[in-house]
């Protein structure tokens, strides 16, 4: 008897293997609901281990004995019974943490698992091979890759407590958002709620705490204990810090965050209308918060800003009658984000609002004066045409033209008058852009376009094949599919809305980087050829230069594609 | 076409007159702190009427709280720290201000 045994075992054992995988796979495959090893330990119970009588605890005269006789074949068979599971969980692990916090109670068995079957390395491939093919790829939105990291980290925090599983897995993932041009963009945009996105990475519940720093480990402290035994080289032991602090941890400085803050505060004091930032005013409180009073000083003042226009524009509105069409945001300018400059010249009553503000403005302050920017802001018109009235909410560009076609300061008023055409109905986009001062070609052709959505203006074409196109003001409506353009119009004006008036950081780093192109173009011109990090060394004696070598090569690189420079063996010399 | 405007949301930046009308568009830096005229001096946080200048007799600008704090140095001599002569502060624009 017991010889036979010995002799079929593997062949016993083989079957109820098999049979704990059909179970398993049968019964836990994509349910993530619930807990599912108590259900299949009393499985094991009630029917493997009946089973299991037969051939080994035959004879057994009670159940003690039975238990002693079947105690080194039933643990293999609940050893197969966690590494079973613990295989379907791990090959499922990237649809899990999409699901989470749905997914907790398959979390819970899969730490259980992990405890029993070693099975740790196995996980951090796995789970590292999906987030490389399905995550971190072109296709997947920032926001959607700082979801799935953020659950990442909540999830891996449940299944191994002191975080090494998580180190090992996050690390590509914060390499590839670092390499992301908006990823800091996405983060800021979530710290300070963007009520339209929806779902914010930051949990509401977490309370609001100040960044973390990396501690130094207290070897001192009576609960120390050593880091895990698989733990990486580099592993930090993270105290379980907040997803804020280590989502601006992916950068190693957090002035980057601070200054795309910046850039998208101004967006938005900019565009607030009704002068009612209550909103932003709160945000910058909580952000205070985290990164501290001094960080924030800028967005403090720009707040200030605001609040200082409004007090000078009641004053200002009190003293006279002249301008109460005109609402202006004055700036502290070195506080706000490099805005984009430009020249435009406002023509005929908006200049005759700008200087009379200026003015008003200079009586209030005495020693201070307006400078306007006046491509930003928005204007609201009403167009009084023939047969109709056009009103129409539009950026300054487009208010500067359509004056220009209403005739102001055509060197004479409109001379035919009534329904003569004057020369102030036709104008070509030259000769716009003449009168405007400095704005590109693409800019004033969109601008005019909102017009021509809006039916006020009219393409046309003059003169032979080689004729100019000239933009005709339509002072009587004219027959055509009205509902398109209509709708036309909206969009355009959806995607202005969309254009941002501000630099983004990185464009600002290139515009800095312009700046320091001088001295290097200097140095080369002055000394031949020189390497990457003499070039580096000696732009360090520039004022407030603080790039790293890293950086200075892609930048030389980059000049290096256009022309400018050349490289051979580390040397770099002028291209010309 | 008339064309009516019923609101304007401009924008503007502000600028101290500092007596050079058309200076660059960088601006003038304080002498003392190297900080331009528009920022504040480094022991202010909010620029503008927080942080007022001052203007001299010799025709220098300074932020107040930075020569006020020079004049306070004993070393000063109660001098312009740009031409060493006696600093004077000039009237006109000092009853302007509040």
């Amino acid at each position: 008897m017991l010889g036979l045994i010995e002799r079929y075992e593997t062949l016993i054992a083989s079957v109820g293997y098999e049979c704990i995988e059909a179970r398993v796979l049968g019964t836990c495959a994509a349910r993530w609901g619930a807990s599912v090893l108590g259900e299949l330990r009393a499985w094991m119970a009630d029917r493997v281990v009946l089973w299991m009588m037969l051939p080994f605890a035959r004879g057994a005269a009670s159940v003690d004995e039975a238990k002693v006789m079947m105690q080194g074949v039933g643990s293999r068979y609940d050893f197969h019974l966690h590494k079973t599971l613990c295989d379907l969980r791990t090959q499922e692990i990237f649809d899990i943490i999409v699901d989470f916090p749905d997914s907790n109670a398959a979390l819970l068995d899969l730490k259980e698992c992990l405890q029993r079957v070693d099975q740790r390395a196995e996980l951090v491939q796995a789970l590292r091979k999906f987030n490389k093919k399905r995550l971190l790829h072109p296709g997947a939105d920032t926001k959607d890759i700082l979801t799935q990291y953020v659950s990442t980290i909540k999830c891996l925090r449940i299944v191994d407590p002191p975080g090494v599983l998580l180190f090992k897995v996050a690390d590509p993932i914060r390499r590839y958002l670092r390499d992301r041009p908006d990823t800091i963009r996405c983060i800021v945009a979530s710290l300070v709620g963007d009520g339209e996105s929806g779902d914010s990475l930051v949990d509401e519940s977490e309370p609001i705490q100040p960044l973390q720093q990396p501690e130094a480990e207290n070897y001192a402290d009576p609960d120390w204990t050593p880091e895990p035994n698989d733990a990486g080289p580099d592993f930090r032991a993270g105290k379980a810090s907040d997803i804020v602090s280590t989502l601006v941890s992916i950068y190693d400085s957090k002035d980057l965050f601070v200054r795309e803050l910046q850039v998208l505060l101004a967006q938005r004091l900019l565009a607030v209308r009704d002068g009612n930032f209550d909103r932003e005013r709160r945000n910058i409180e909580i952000l205070k918060i985290r990164f501290g009073e001094a960080a924030l000083q800028v967005c403090e003042v720009m707040l200030r800003d605001m609040t200082d226009s409004r007090r000078i524009d009641a004053h200002v509105q009190s003293q006279t009658e002249d301008v109460n069409v005109m609402h202006p945001t004055i700036i502290s300018r070195h506080f706000w984000p490099a805005l984009e400059t430009s020249d435009i010249v406002m023509p005929g009553q908006f200049q005759a609002l700008q200087t009379l503000y200026a003015r008003q403005f200079s009586t209030f302050k005495p020693d201070k004066v307006l400078r306007w920017l006046p491509h930003l802001g928005r204007v609201s018109l009403a167009l009084e045409l023939d047969d109709r009235t056009v009103e129409a909410d539009v950026p300054p560009l487009e208010a500067a033209f359509i004056e220009l076609f209403g005739g102001a300061g055509a060197g004479g008023e409109e001379a035919g008058g009534g329904d003569a055409k004057t020369d102030t109905d036709t104008w070509t986009v030259d000769a716009l852009i003449a009168r405007v001062g400095s704005v590109s070609r693409s800019a004033a052709l969109k601008a005019l376009g909102t017009w021509v959505d809006l039916g006020v203006l009219k393409e046309e074409h003059r003169g032979g094949e080689d004729g100019e196109t000239v933009f005709r003001l339509l002072h009587v409506r004219e027959e055509g599919d009205e509902a398109g353009r209509v709708h036309v119009g909206k969009s355009a004006r959806e995607a202005e809305e969309e254009l941002a008036p501000m630099m983004s950081a990185q464009q600002q780093q290139a515009e800095q980087m312009r700046v320091y192109w001088k001295f290097i173009e200097g140095m080369l011109t002055n000394l031949g050829q020189l390497p990457l990090d003499r070039i580096q060394t000696m732009l360090k004696f520039a004022p407030g230069y603080d790039r790293s070598v890293e950086q200075l090569g892609a930048f030389m690189e980059a000049a290096r594609r256009e022309g400018l420079v050349a490289v051979r063996d580390g040397m770099w010399k002028l291209g010309r | 076409m008339k064309v009516h405007v019923k609101h304007w949301n401009a924008v503007a930046q502000w600028r101290w007159n500092t007596g050079n009308a058309e200076e660059d568009d960088e601006g003038d830096v304080c002498g003392i702190c190297r900080v331009p005229f528009e920022g504040c001096c480094p022991a202010c946080k909010m620029p503008g009427d927080d942080c007022p200048l001052i203007w001299g007799e010799c025709s220098h600008v300074f932020h107040m709280h930075c020569l006020l704090k020079w004049i306070g140095t004993v070393a000063s001599k109660q001098q312009c720290p740009m031409d060493r002569r006696t600093w004077v502060t000039a009237e006109r624009k000092v009853n302007n201000r509040t």
